[in-house]
């Protein structure tokens, strides 16, 4: 327990709370504003934690991590322009309250919402995070090489409606990770003579350039924000309004625990925790007619479910060292800079870091929705900044908080090649998601594979005498196999009929 | 395919097998553009894994491939970016550069003028969102983060 009150402590500190507040404000910009999002906000702030300590980078980044997800639903309910892709859900009903003169209600069940969403998970990452940790620490490289797989194998089936594309571009992912000196044999690696390369490509360029460089210059041709019907009664939430939405006891837990399980799949995202949370309230209602017409239970749903993925996704990330999607691959790379690894031991090494990110995470959700039911006004007035500004300004800054990681000016080239590519493929729909994982988790299943095949002589059958790793081997066929099947199935039956 | 699997245009049909064939080049060529000369085995040399990696995105590809040659027609030209974001595109571009020759302020004073200009914004406002952006980045990098940036080797080269 001494942990706990250490790391509490350390949370409640003044660097770390100013933090906390700056990230979380952070974050509600870049989520209020639509075609930016979390993702953006982290990297343009990549940079500025690297003399941070760890502790205070972490809250900073957790804070636009969590509270991007509080913001997007302001423009999903008042527009009808999600401000992260997941508040579409909340948009549903969101918009139609609005149409109403209901706007208060729906963004008081949003933010009551996403409040209880990411308190549950919290909580849930507190209980279940050193569970695993235990399980993982009898992992060996099979083990941790079947994780990595099935972590990347998720990804594909979570994108199976477009299975050829997720399947290159993870491969195109892994592949990039290979560029530059072998660790182990110092061997170059596709440098194809060029110096620079040797260095390798470096993961926050391309993730950056990827989902930086790329959102922007999609920001600016689609120019998607739409400011023309912002209507707001009032500068702040009303309590009444607020204590209704809490009303709805059974939907809350259920969208949080819903929003956590989901954030511990890897590649499935918050868009699945959404609607799946919604789907599931509206079949559970009374009223299942009612949805979508303006039901704040709707919102409540949506946002505490999409709210929860965050504190989901840590627990693969902090207990097995694996990302679960491209958020926490960043944190990854933030977690490595400051020269923590994560993996079952780091809650042995590191509990007081590991407490202090939990209390912080509890903060973060409370500052957020302080910050917005108090300052709701300015913050949807944000989406009246012309796309066009921002779009410049996000790409100026992401050129140079990269050239500051490594203080190279060819990191910048490989964000702006990554950049264009990432342009095209959000353009196209293709996931880029997969292209990340395939890049973070790329390593890890290289080191655990030569690792599992050095233990064997080059023979990878010992592996089926171990049993976590015949449970990961059976888990990854099931994937495989199943959905094929069922597809097959559900063709006959459709056939017959 | 399966049932919920989305049908993929010929474009990018034709974009997957273009990306198989750059795999497929890579794997064969992988034993030149990767070092084997260490002591290694091949279960522990740098080679297995891209090769495994490579030869997947091929198979991956083999599919789409088949069909961009069964069904060509549709294929259009490639919708490249448009101009206003290609223009942004480019500047940004050539913005490193600028840094190397000219140093960071100047830089981003003029990579944010000429970027919002042509994106459209008039000269004046883009004027002093540049000059208000270039001081708080170079008050954050240079002042604050201490950053250390390429001595500017135009402006050394007109000092003599």
């Amino acid at each position: 327990m001494d942990f706990l009150t250490a790391g509490f402590t350390a949370a409640f500190a003044p660097g770390n709370l100013l933090a906390l507040i700056a990230g979380s404000a952070l974050g509600i910009i870049v989520g209020v504003l639509p075609g930016l999002g979390p993702m953006v906000g982290m990297v343009v702030l990549l940079p500025f934690t690297f003399g941070l300590e760890p502790s205070v980078a972490l809250s900073l980044l957790l804070g636009v991590f969590c509270g991007g997800y509080f913001g997007g639903a302001v423009p999903a309910i008042l527009l009808r322009t999600p401000g992260v892709p997941s508040s579409i859900v909340t948009s549903f009903d969101g918009y139609p309250l609005t149409e109403r003169g209901e706007a208060q209600t729906a963004l008081s069940s949003a933010l009551v919402g996403s409040l209880a969403g990411g308190l549950i998970s919290v909580v849930l990452l507190m209980a279940l995070a050193p569970l695993l940790a235990g399980i993982a620490r009898s992992f060996g490289p099979p083990e941790y090489l079947f994780a990595a797989i099935l972590g990347l194998v998720l990804v594909i089936v979570a994108n199976r409606g477009r299975l050829a594309q997720t399947t290159i571009l993870t491969g195109i992912g892994m592949w990039l990770a290979t560029v530059g000196i072998d660790g182990p044999t110092l061997a170059p690696r596709f440098t194809f003579g060029f110096w620079d390369l040797q260095n390798g490509l470096d993961l926050v360029a391309l993730i950056l350039g990827l989902f930086g460089i790329g959102q922007a210059l999609l920001l600016l041709e689609q120019g998607l924000l739409k400011t023309d019907n912002l209507k707001l009664a009032g500068n702040r939430l009303g309590l009444d309004h607020i204590r209704r939405a809490f009303g709805y006891p059974r939907t809350l837990l259920r969208s949080g625990v819903i929003g956590t399980f989901i954030g511990l799949l890897p590649g499935t995202g918050t868009m699945l925790a959404s609607y799946l949370s919604y789907d599931v309230t509206r079949r559970r209602s009374r009223n299942p007619e009612s949805f979508g017409q303006g039901n704040p239970e709707g919102c409540i749903a949506a946002e505490a479910a999409n709210n929860a993925v965050p504190a989901g996704a840590m627990i693969p990330l902090l207990t097995l060292g694996i990302p679960g999607e491209a958020l926490s691959a960043l944190l990854l790379g933030v977690f490595t800079l400051n020269g923590i690894y994560p993996g079952p031991l780091l809650l042995v090494k590191e509990p007081q870091l590991i407490s202090t990110l939990y209390w912080s995470m509890l903060l973060i959700n409370l500052i957020s929705f302080a910050m917005l039911a108090v300052l709701l006004r300015p913050f949807a007035m944000v989406v009246r900044i012309p796309p066009a500004i921002l779009s410049v300004c996000v790409i100026v800054v992401s050129l140079i908080g990269i050239y500051a990681v490594n203080n190279r000016l060819f990191d910048c080239g490989v964000a702006l090649v990554a950049g264009a590519f990432g342009y095209f493929l959000l353009r196209a729909g293709w996931p880029v998601v997969a292209l990340v994982m395939g890049i973070v988790i790329g390593p890890i299943i290289e080191n655990r594979l030569r690792q599992s095949l050095s233990m064997g002589d080059g023979d990878l059958s010992h592996i089926l005498t171990r049993p976590v790793s015949l449970v990961l081997l059976a888990v990854i066929v099931l994937l495989v196999v199943l959905p094929p099947l069922s597809d097959a199935a559900r063709r006959k039956k459709r056939a017959g009929r | 395919m399966s049932a919920d699997e989305q049908p993929q245009s010929p474009g990018e049909n034709l974009a997957l097998a273009l990306i198989g064939l750059v795999a497929l080049i890579l794997l064969v060529a992988s034993p030149w553009l990767v070092d084997r000369s260490g002591p290694d085995p091949y279960y522990k040399g740098p080679l297995i894994y891209p090769q495994l990696v490579l030869a997947i995105i091929v198979v991956a590809a083999l599919r789409p491939a088949i069909q961009a040659i069964r069904h060509p027609t549709g294929i259009r030209g490639i919708d490249l970016m448009p101009r206003r974001s290609l223009g942004v595109f480019a500047l940004m571009c050539a913005f490193p550069v600028m840094i190397a020759a000219i140093g960071l302020a100047p830089a981003c004073l003029l990579a944010m003028a000429l970027g919002l200009i042509t994106a459209r914004q008039s000269w004046q406002r883009s004027l002093i969102i540049a000059i208000a952006g270039a001081a708080v980045l170079w008050l954050l990098f240079k002042g604050l983060l201490d950053i250390w940036f390429p001595q500017p080797w135009l402006l050394d080269m007109v000092r003599g």
